[in-house]
């Protein structure tokens, strides 16, 4: 990837939470970087830190350290007045469908506020926009006037969808977009989003768990694990060849995938506490093929193929 | 539009709707005091210790033969017009202190509700006494000290709403749009608080007629002002021979208060639908 059309790049970004309990480190050193039209398909197990992630590129959470650089100009340390214009070319679209729009809103006012908070338009003008949106994403334009209750978990998505569409944003960051879906609604809004991608020229960073829906949206997979990226590559050469132990164990859960049941890998336990991770690498206590080296060195990402880097000693 | 199926379900609550009857009729006595009374309450009008419904006083008269009636015409405005008062700017400093500290988080947070806290520790009633004291007796000078002792737990509340409803995804749509926080509070959680803040508002109506009640009766209240409170404590020495004196406006708290708070949780049940057994 060239840098010119490097949408997105993440450098050492780290995010941690300070509870009762201690420091939850959620995103503890991450590089990631997304290029246009692209759509980078984030996985991992709940509580790896994804959604902290995602929450932290788009501002909505401080990054501790590290950098942000979003169509060249650095995000880190930006206060909401300046990240206001970067937001617009940045949105989110979250998990619950039933959480995500405001109950005494109509759709009308929740399409129309971003809106009418970048100033596009006047008031009319602004109207016709919401309606070609929910139009857009399969809806009615007389549903303008009706409220979040009255529509079904998969209506609600897509107003959601709208709604992070509407100041033609370059990048949406998806978390969990799909997860809290009927399976047969997730169909219709994968395939929605793919079709915004395409109108749009939009770029996704999809944070998903579900490895399916990852697969077939993504151009390239990355891979989290307790706050740090230990793998990331092209979804072929992911799907095919995964480096890292980590990401077989994960992937072999897949079906049809991974050959007979012998070849499946069960991972072994929960895993460590974010609190305090392990030493070294941190997959080491549930990893299979763990050395003495683990336990101490904390491995690096090495591209290993083209475009295909995976942070294990062992992985060649 | 959506107030019209939780003014249904208001509706369907008999005692709710037997309290808001009742309220209005206060409200009603209240409005038209100068109209039905308009003599000075503090009036001597006929002979001392006339019982009620016997004579030309329907509620009979006082130790110094001041018509009862008129007390509790003109003292309801007293009670209603302190109760509303308090629970307005209880509800507005509610709102400025418990968003805020809601809304922030983190240092503010804790700085705010510690001052909150500070309010809370001292007794209230006592406390009350002691700002009245300090001050001329005087209408304003009780509904400061109302507010001062009260607003703490409508604060507390406000800002558990608000610190609750900040983490929905809808309000962080609402940021990640890059709405300002003005905005984010007034129009993604407030509207969303409303049914809970008002509901408290209106049992802290019923608290402040009782505190006022408590303050007159103690003979802290405004002395030139008819309240029912003022009319206890002036009954009160007679109480073995003339109940009436006392007891009167003793009933007409009790009926007020009964009346808001009853009108108090049929709002509850009707705002707030998972109380009321919905989804």
């Amino acid at each position: 990837m060239s840098a010119e059309d490097e949408l997105l790049a993440v450098r050492g970004l780290r995010k941690y939470h300070r509870t009762a309990a201690g420091i939850v480190h959620a995103v503890d050193g991450v590089d990631i970087g997304i290029a246009t039209g692209e759509v980078l398909g984030l996985v991992g197990e709940s509580g790896c830190g994804k959604s902290t992630l995602g929450r932290t590129l788009n501002g909505l959470d401080a990054a501790e350290a590290g950098s942000i650089r979003f169509q060249g100009a650095e995000l880190v340390g930006l206060g909401r007045r300046a990240l206001r214009p970067h937001r617009r070319e940045m949105q989110m679209v979250f998990q619950d469908p039933f959480g995500s729009l405001n109950p005494r809103d109509s759709i009308g006012t929740i399409l129309q506020d971003p809106l009418r908070v970048h100033g596009v338009g006047t008031r009319a003008e602004r109207r016709d926009m919401a309606a070609a949106l929910l139009e857009r994403v399969g809806l009615r334009a007389t549903d303008l006037d009706r409220y979040p209750h009255e529509f079904s978990g998969g209506q609600r998505q897509r107003i959601s969808i709208a709604r992070a569409i509407a100041l033609r944003p370059r990048l949406v960051i998806c978390d969990e977009a799909v997860s809290a879906l009927d399976v047969s609604i997730q169909a219709q809004i994968v395939n929605l989003l793919r079709s915004l991608q395409v109108e749009f020229g939009l770029s996704y960073l999809f944070i998903s768990h579900d490895l399916a829906v990852v697969g077939y949206l993504s151009d390239r997979i990355a891979v989290m694990y307790l706050g740090r990226i230990v793998e990331i590559g092209r979804k072929g050469s992911m799907l095919r060849e995964p480096r890292h132990p980590y990401t077989r164990a994960l992937f072999s859960a897949l079906p049809g995938r991974g050959g007979s049941r012998a070849d499946r890998q069960a991972l072994r336990g929960e895993p460590p506490s974010p609190l305090n991770p392990p030493q070294g690498c941190r997959f080491h206590p549930r990893c299979p093929v763990a050395v003495d080296r683990c336990r101490v060195d904390v491995p690096v990402m090495r591209e290993l193929a083209e475009g295909h880097a995976a942070a294990c000693h062992l992985a060649a | 539009m959506r107030l019209s199926p939780a003014l249904r379900r208001f509706l369907r609550q008999p005692a709710a709707v037997a309290g808001a009857i009742l309220l209005l009729l206060v409200i009603g006595l209240a409005a038209s005091a100068d109209f039905l009374y308009p003599e000075d309450p503090f009036e001597i009008v006929g002979r001392p210790y006339l019982p009620p419904f016997t004579g030309e006083f329907l509620l009979g008269t006082d130790t110094l033969g001041r018509d009862l009636a008129a007390g509790i015409v003109h003292g309801a405005r007293v009670s209603l017009l302190i109760g509303a008062l308090t629970a307005l700017v209880v509800t507005a400093i509610g709102i400025v202190v418990g968003g805020a500290a809601g809304y922030l988080g983190g240092r503010a947070d804790a700085l705010l509700m510690r001052f909150t806290e500070l309010f809370q520790t001292i007794p209230s009633f006592l406390f009350a006494i002691v700002l009245v004291a300090i001050m001329e007796p005087s209408l304003e000078a009780l509904l400061i000290a109302i507010v001062v002792v009260s607003w703490a737990p409508l604060a507390r509340l406000v800002r558990a709403e608000v610190a609750g409803l900040r983490n929905r995804d809808y309000v962080q749509s609402a940021i990640a749009i890059g709405m300002g926080d003005a905005s984010v509070l007034a129009r993604q959680i407030l509207p969303n608080a409303l049914p809970a803040i008002l509901v408290a508002a209106s049992v802290m109506v019923a608290t402040a007629i009782l505190f006022e009640s408590g303050l007159s009766f103690l003979g802290l209240g405004d002395p030139n002002v008819m309240s029912w409170g003022l009319m206890i404590g002036a009954g009160r020495s007679a109480i073995r021979t003339a109940w009436w004196m006392s007891g009167i406006p003793g009933i007409a708290i009790l009926l007020t208060v009964l009346s808001i708070n009853l009108v108090g949780d049929g709002l509850n049940e009707a705002l707030n639908p998972r109380a009321a057994g919905r989804a």
